[in-house]
C-alpha cells in the first residue's frame, strides 16, 4: 500500500466540518510542555527509574555478584536467585530479619490510620460544607489551623500521654483527662498519632471537594425528601470518590513510609516495629549486606505499589457530567 | 392540588439586602402563574422561599390552607425544576426520576409503574437506563421534569427551566410544559426572565422589579393595559413606545395630545373611560403607543377605529416577512425614566446614550409595525396613522397608569 491510498475521502456533509474546526490554541506553560517530544519524556522516565531498577535487579543477584560487579552486568551474565528474599523472610537465628512479621506490623498500623481518618473526616467535612450551625466558620478555621502543629514538637507530650495519661490536679482533686492506657510500644500508639495528624488535612481536602459540588444538586435532593444522612451517603460520597481515593493513597503512603512516629512509640519494642523501623535497624546492623537490604526495600515497596494501582482507577474525571449546566 | 398564597412575604438577606418586599400574591389551584422580571429582581428568591430553600423573614406563605413558613422542603408537597437541571449524575434516568419515591418508601411495584408512566409522558422511555451525561440538553430537561411530575405534588416550582436550551427547543418545550401542566392541572409557579415565555405560557403573569410586585394580570391585560411604565416597557416585543406629550382641552370640550408641534385628537370615549385624565389638561403626560397601533398612513388600514396622524422620518426598517418593523423619529420628548434606562441598558448601553441624546433635542423614536405592503425606506418622511383609541397614559412623575379619577 502506498501512502496516498491511506487518505480517506471525507464526506462532503457532516465530516468535513470536524477537521477544519479551529483548534483552541495552547498557550503558556502547558503549551511549552506539550511541545516536548514523547521520546524525551520516555528518556526522563527511564533516567528517573534507573536507581530503582538497579535495586530491583540487585535484590535478585547473589551476594558475591552484588559485591563484585555492577547490577548492569546482569545483561551479559543473567544469574538470578531468590535466596535474598528467602533470607529476609527467615526467622532463624538471633537477629533474623523476619520481615513478614514487620510487614504485618506495618499493615496493622497503616490500615486503621488510613480508614479511620477518612471516615471521620468525611462526616466532618460534610457538616462544614453543607450544614448550617453556629460557629461553623470559626470551628473550621480552628480545625484547619491544626495543620500547622509541628509533629516533632508533640512527640514528647504524646509519649507522656501514652505512658502515663493526662491528669489535672485542682484544689487537691485529681481529674483524669486521658487514662493511662499504657500504649507505649504498641501499634495503637502509632496509628492513633497518625489519625490525629491526618485528620486536619483530610477534613480540609474533603471539605474543599464537597463544598465545590453543585449547590443545586444538594437542594434538589432536599426537595426530593433527602435528609443530611441520605444526602451524605447517596449524593456526596458517590460523587467524591476521586477525592476519597486521593486522600487514601496520600495517607496510606505517608503512614507506610513513616519512620519518626513509629520509632518514637515502638522503637524500643522490636516485635511491634513496622518495616521502616526494621529496615533502618537492618541497614545499621548489616550495612554490608546490600543483597539483603535491596530485597528488604522491595518488600516494603510492594504493598504501596499495589495500593496505588488498585486505587488508581477511581481517579476518574467527569463524575458530574450531565448533572448541572451553566 | 392546592393554592399558594404569598401574604406580604418579605425576604431580607443576612447582609441586609431586601430580595423581596411585601409580596402578596394568590395563586389559584391548578393555575400556571409566571413570575417575570429582569435579572436580579428577586424571582428566584420568591420561588426558593416557596420551596423552603430560603428562609422567609416576613409575612406568611400558605400552600393550601397550611402555613408553611417553617416547614422543610420535603414536608411542603412541592417539586422543583432547576434552571440547570441538577440531575443526579451517578444515577440512571430511572433512578433519578424514582429517587423521591424511593426515599418516601413507595413500594417497588408502584414506584416502577409511576416512573414508567412519567417516562412515557415525557417520551423518555428509550433512555431510562442511561446516565444524565449521555443525554442531550432537551432530554436532561425532560428528566428534570420527570423527577417533578412523578411525585404528583401539590405545586410545581420551576426556575427558568428552559433558559439553557437553544431557541428552537425552547419553543418546543414551552408548549410541552404548558400542555403537561394543563393535563395534570397542578398549580405551578414558573419563573422566567423572558417576557415572551411569560406571555405565552402564563394563565396570569406577575411582573417583579427590585423585589416588588409591579402588576399581576392575565397576559392580554398586561399587554393592553400595563399598570405602569415599567410593565409597559418590559412586556411585548417590541415594547410599548413611550413619549411625553401635553394634554390639551379644546374649547369644544374635546381633548387632544400635543406631540411637539403635532396634535392627536383623542376620541371622547377614551377620555370618558379614564376619568383621571381630565386632571392632566394643560399638563405633560406620558403617552404609550403599541407598535401595532401605528401604521403607514399611505396604506389602507385593515382594522377600523379612530385614527390620527403624526409625521416623522424613517430611521430604519426591519422586514420580518409578515410584517415590517419601522423605526420612525418624530418630534416629541422620549421618556427616560429609571425603568426605561434600566431595561434599555440590559440590552445595549448605546441605546441609553441615544435616548438621552434624543431627549436633549426633543426627538423620539417610535417603533411601528407596518403592513408589509408599505414601501417606506430609511431617510424618507412618513405619515403614521395612529389608532388613538389604543393609547395609554401614564403619570410623568410616578409612571403609574392614568385611569380612574385621581
Ligand atoms: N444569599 C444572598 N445574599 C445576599 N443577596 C442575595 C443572596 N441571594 C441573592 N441575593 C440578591 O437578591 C437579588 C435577587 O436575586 P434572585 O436570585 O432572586 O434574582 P433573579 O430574579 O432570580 O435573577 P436571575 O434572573 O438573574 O436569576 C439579587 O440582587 C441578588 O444579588
Ligand atoms: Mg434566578
Amino acid at each position: 500500500m502506498t501512502a496516498t491510498t491511506s487518505t480517506t475521502p471525507s464526506s462532503p456533509s457532516g465530516n468535513a466540518a470536524q477537521p477544519s474546526a479551529p483548534r483552541r490554541t495552547r498557550r503558556g506553560l502547558y503549551g511549552v510542555l506539550s511541545a516536548v517530544p514523547t521520546g524525551v519524556l520516555w528518556f526522563l522516565v527511564a533516567l528517573w527509574s534507573l536507581p530503582t531498577m538497579g535495586m530491583l535487579v540487585s535484590s535478585f543477584r547473589e551476594e558475591r555478584a552484588v559485591k563484585r560487579t555492577g547490577w548492569w552486568t546482569v545483561v551479559t551474565d543473567p544469574q538470578l536467585t531468590l535466596d535474598n528474599y528467602r533470607a529476609v523472610f527467615s526467622t532463624q537465628g538471633t537477629d533474623a530479619p523476619d520481615l513478614w512479621q514487620h510487614f504485618w506490623n506495618s499493615v496493622a498500623i497503616t490500615v486503621p490510620a488510613t480508614i479511620i481518618p477518612i471516615a471521620f473526616a468525611a462526616f466532618a467535612a460534610y457538616a462544614f460544607a453543607w450544614m448550617e450551625f453556629p460557629g461553623r466558620r470559626t470551628l473550621f478555621v480552628v480545625v484547619v489551623g491544626l495543620l500547622v502543629v509541628p509533629l516533632q514538637l508533640s512527640l514528647v507530650p504524646l509519649l507522656q500521654l501514652y505512658t502515663g495519661g493526662a491528669h489535672l490536679t485542682v484544689f487537691g482533686e485529681t481529674l483524669t483527662l486521658f487514662p493511662d492506657l499504657d500504649l507505649n510500644g504498641t501499634p495503637t500508639a502509632v496509628w492513633l498519632t497518625h489519625i490525629a495528624f491526618g485528620l486536619p488535612l483530610a477534613i480540609f481536602l474533603l471539605h474543599n471537594y464537597f463544598a465545590a459540588l453543585p449547590k443545586d444538586l444538594i437542594e434538589a435532593a432536599r426537595i426530593d425528601g433527602a435528609d443530611h444522612l441520605t444526602i451524605f451517603w447517596r449524593m456526596v460520597l458517590p460523587l467524591s470518590v476521586p477525592a476519597l481515593a486521593a486522600f487514601a493513597i496520600f495517607q496510606f503512603l505517608w503512614v507506610w513510609n513513616d519512620y519518626l512516629v513509629a520509632v518514637t512509640f515502638v522503637g524500643g519494642a522490636r516485635d511491634n516495629a513496622p518495616l521502616t523501623v526494621r529496615l533502618a535497624s537492618l541497614s545499621g546492623g548489616r550495612g554490608q549486606d546490600w543483597h539483603l537490604l535491596t530485597a528488604a526495600a522491595f518488600v516494603s515497596i510492594a504493598l504501596p505499589l499495589a495500593v496505588f494501582f488498585s486505587l488508581q482507577r477511581y481517579f476518574v474525571r467527569g463524575l458530574l457530567a450531565g448533572s448541572v449546566k451553566g | 392540588m392546592a393554592s399558594v398564597t404569598f401574604d406580604e412575604v418579605t425576604k431580607v438577606y443576612p447582609n441586609g439586602y431586601v430580595g423581596i418586599r411585601d409580596l402578596s400574591l394568590d395563586i389559584a389551584d391548578g393555575e400556571l402563574l409566571v413570575l417575570v422580571g429582569p435579572s436580579g429582581c428577586g424571582k428566584s428568591t420568591a420561588l426558593r422561599m416557596a420551596a423552603g430553600l430560603e428562609e422567609i423573614t416576613g409575612g406568611e406563605l400558605r400552600i393550601g390552607d397550611r402555613v408553611v413558613n417553617h416547614l422543610p422542603p420535603k414536608d411542603r408537597d412541592i417539586a422543583m425544576v432547576f434552571q440547570n437541571y441538577a440531575l443526579y449524575p451517578h444515577m440512571s434516568v430511572r433512578q433519578n426520576i424514582g429517587f423521591a419515591l424511593k426515599l418516601a418508601r413507595v413500594p417497588k411495584d408502584e414506584l416502577n409503574q409511576r416512573v414508567d408512566e412519567a417516562a412515557r409522558l415525557l417520551q423518555l422511555e428509550p433512555w431510562l437506563d442511561s446516565k444524565p451525561g449521555q443525554l442531550s440538553g432537551g432530554q436532561r430537561q425532560r428528566v428534570a421534569m420527570g423527577r417533578a411530575i412523578v411525585r404528583d405534588p401539590a405545586v410545581f416550582l420551576m426556575d427558568e427551566p428552559l433558559s439553557n436550551l437553544d431557541a428552537k427547543l425552547r419553543v418546543q418545550m414551552r408548549t410541552e410544559i404548558s400542555n403537561l401542566q394543563q393535563s395534570l392541572a397542578t398549580t405551578t409557579i414558573y419563573v422566567t426572565h423572558d417576557q415572551v415565555e411569560a406571555m405565552t405560557m402564563g394563565h396570569r403573569v406577575a411582573v417583579l422589579k427590585d423585589g416588588r410586585l409591579q402588576q399581576v394580570a392575565p397576559p392580554e391585560v398586561l399587554y393592553a393595559e400595563p399598570d405602569n411604565t415599567f410593565v409597559a416597557a418590559f412586556t411585548g416585543s417590541p415594547s410599548m413606545n413611550l413619549v411625553e406629550g401635553t394634554l390639551q382641552r379644546g374649547p369644544d370640550g374635546g381633548h387632544s395630545i400635543e406631540l411637539g408641534a403635532q396634535r392627536l385628537e383623542l376620541p371622547p370615549e377614551l377620555v370618558a373611560s379614564r376619568p383621571g385624565l381630565a386632571a392632566y389638561a394643560g399638563k405633560p403626560v406620558i403617552v404609550g403607543i403599541r407598535a401595532e397601533a401605528l401604521d403607514d398612513a399611505g396604506v389602507e388600514r385593515l382594522d377600523a377605529g379612530p385614527v390620527g396622524t403624526v409625521t416623522g422620518i424613517v430611521e430604519r426598517r426591519e422586514a420580518l416577512g409578515a410584517e415590517i418593523l419601522v423605526h420612525v423619529e418624530i418630534e416629541a420628548r422620549p421618556v427616560v425614566t429609571d425603568d426605561v434606562r434600566d431595561l434599555a441598558a440590559k440590552s445595549d448601553e448605546s441605546v441609553v446614550a441615544k435616548l438621552e441624546q434624543q431627549a436633549a433635542v426633543g426627538r423620539a423614536t417610535l417603533v411601528a409595525r407596518f403592513d408589509p405592503h408599505s414601501r417606506v425606506r430609511g431617510g424618507e418622511q412618513v405619515t403614521l396613522s395612529v389608532r388613538t383609541d389604543q393609547l395609554q397614559f401614564f403619570d410623568v412623575d410616578s409612571g403609574l397608569a392614568v385611569r380612574g379619577s385621581g
